[in-house]
């Protein structure tokens, strides 16, 4: 079991508590002119990406996670897990709806994924900032328009419904930032 | 936690020195450490440097030095000026002095502090607290109306014994509180604490001082200076004792007398009337000594040269400010870093 003290912390580190693997946001050691330092500490639950604040008594000791953080390959869903590939070792990997949570819409075949690894297992997934997706059905687009400045709803070929500007037309392929849900540009094929 | 006590082989972990401030910043800081020299030529008072590297070092038992050795000597870098400008006063007595050089500490950089930082202290013979501590507010303002846009700062005073009687609704002197529960009871539902002993019944009762009382010192609206006086004795360092009327009931109670100043609910100032009998510094010290042997923290030698000056001192009082700080918050920067030509991170 590695451990690492209160005075080597950083952000980014992932830090066990209470058996679940945290990653620290932030933190700040605190020094009195005259009293204890200790150290101030924002962290976020991996499983469920709350950001929690606790105080550690300065050189504390605490147990490191080991969470790796890896590029994989999305593969395909089986209606119940979502396989992902090593593309250099081709190891293959299976994530639970638990650890994809509301970021499965975003996981197109063949793209990128960061995945975040726990023991082994899949505990969390970033589908890639931008993805290309083809719009599935839109009211007609307007020529005219091109400054984007008013928007209308548009049905994506995941399901997923976003604003789009009204030059956009059905079938066309749009990218789209996956961190927000919002349109991006249009992609010229 | 003492940078020293961690051979610099084995470790992996250095300083890391980053590059900050670009030269229009050090340009005003340059012009304040001027409004600083001048505010105190004015008064008379003098600008005393001190050995850096000195033999001995602070006693008390939170303050952790750099050891610095060279051939077969071994020092600490000072982490403030007081013992070399007491000495000094010991010998020329009766002069005001004043100190704005660096000091160092074995603390891990944030957002207000450095591992060396600048430490303005001065000195004023025949002040009492109330005195000096009107002379740092007087000082705040004469350099805040330098600044682009002078704030008009609000002042507020409390004893210790007011504020957690305020905030907690419990008194600090009283017998057998248990810091723990007050932290863990209190309405706003203050964050989890891991490693402090049960029965660390200081630090629990820092906590809440920092968690609950600290934060009342700033106002959204205005700038405030905050001076909180009459420090229980436990917390007396190198101050005089005297009796302040309880505030309830009609006996004394025995206070330090000091006063710390915040600067918008940053800790900025610790000052306090001189205690001038060097048998109850020497009993103080030697408590601290346990202290610092209970908590497991490096034992550092009595100063005796220090000791030896104590009684010779005549009537006065003395602060300590860090002007790092004081410069962040009036020019509105959110860290000390962005002020400084090197910071660590």
């Amino acid at each position: 079991m590695a451990t690492i003290k209160t005075n080597e912390f950083k952000n980014g580190l992932k830090i066990i508590q209470d058996g679940v693997p945290y990653n620290i946001v932030s933190y700040e050691h605190v020094q009195p002119g005259k009293g204890q330092a200790f150290v101030r500490v924002n962290y976020r639950n991996l499983f469920t990406n709350r950001v929690l604040e606790k105080t550690f008594k300065s050189s504390e000791t605490v147990e490191v996670a080991e969470v790796m953080e890896l590029e994989l390959q999305y593969l395909y869903n089986d209606g119940e897990f979502w396989h992902f590939m090593d593309s250099s070792s081709y190891e293959q990997y299976q994530a639970d709806k638990k650890a994809v949570g509301e970021n499965g819409v975003w996981l197109v075949e063949q793209d990128e994924a960061v995945v975040t690894l726990w023991n082994g297992n899949i505990i969390s997934v970033e589908p890639a900032n931008f993805v290309q997706l083809q719009v599935a059905n839109t009211e007609p687009g307007l020529k005219g328009d091109t400054t984007g400045s008013v928007t209308k709803p548009a049905t994506l070929s995941n399901g997923v419904i976003i604003q789009v500007p009204l030059f956009i037309n059905q079938d066309e392929i749009i990218k789209i930032d996956t961190r927000d849900g919002s349109y991006s540009s249009r992609v010229k094929s | 936690m003492n940078f020293h006590t961690v051979p610099a082989k084995e470790s992996e972990s250095t300083l890391q020195w980053n590059i900050g401030a670009a030269p229009e910043i050090l340009k005003k800081r340059n012009e304040f450490n001027g409004l600083v020299r001048s505010f105190f030529a004015r008064k008379n008072v003098l600008e005393v440097e001190i050995p850096l590297l000195g033999n001995y070092t602070a006693t008390d038992a939170f303050t952790a030095s750099i050891k610095s050795c060279f051939d077969d000597f071994c020092g600490y870098l000072q982490t403030s000026p007081e013992s070399y400008l007491k000495q000094y006063l010991a010998h020329y007595p009766g002069n005001d002095v004043f100190h704005l050089n660096k000091v160092f500490r074995a603390d891990f950089p944030a957002t207000y502090h450095q591992p060396e930082f600048t430490l303005l202290e001065w000195y004023r013979h025949n002040f009492s607290w109330q005195q000096l501590g009107d002379e740092v507010i007087e000082l705040i303002r004469f350099l805040s109306e330098y600044q682009e846009s002078a704030p008009s700062i609000k002042i507020q005073k409390y004893s210790y014994h007011q504020c957690f009687l305020e905030v907690v609704g419990i008194s600090p002197f009283e017998e057998n509180v248990e810091w723990k529960k007050i932290y863990e009871n209190n309405k706003t539902r203050l964050p989890p604490v891991q490693g402090v002993e049960e029965n660390d019944n200081k630090l629990w009762q820092q906590l809440v001082w920092s968690y609950l009382i600290e934060p009342t010192f700033k106002n959204s609206e205005y700038p405030t200076i905050t001076l909180v006086y009459d420090y229980p004795k436990e917390l007396s360092i190198m101050a005089k004792l005297s009796v302040a009327e309880k505030e309830q009931g009609n006996s004394q109670q025995v206070v330090a007398k000091r006063f710390e100043i915040y600067y918008n609910g940053v800790e900025l100032a610790n000052g306090w009337e001189e205690c001038n009998c060097s048998k109850m510094l020497r009993e103080r010290m030697l408590n601290d000594a346990k202290e610092r042997a209970q908590r497991g923290l490096d034992s550092v030698p009595l100063d005796e040269p220090l000791l030896n000056s104590i009684d010779k001192l005549k009537a006065m009082s003395g602060v300590a400010l860090g002007i790092d700080r004081l410069y962040t918050e009036l020019q509105g920067f959110d860290s000390i870093k962005k002020t400084l030509a090197f910071y660590t991170s």
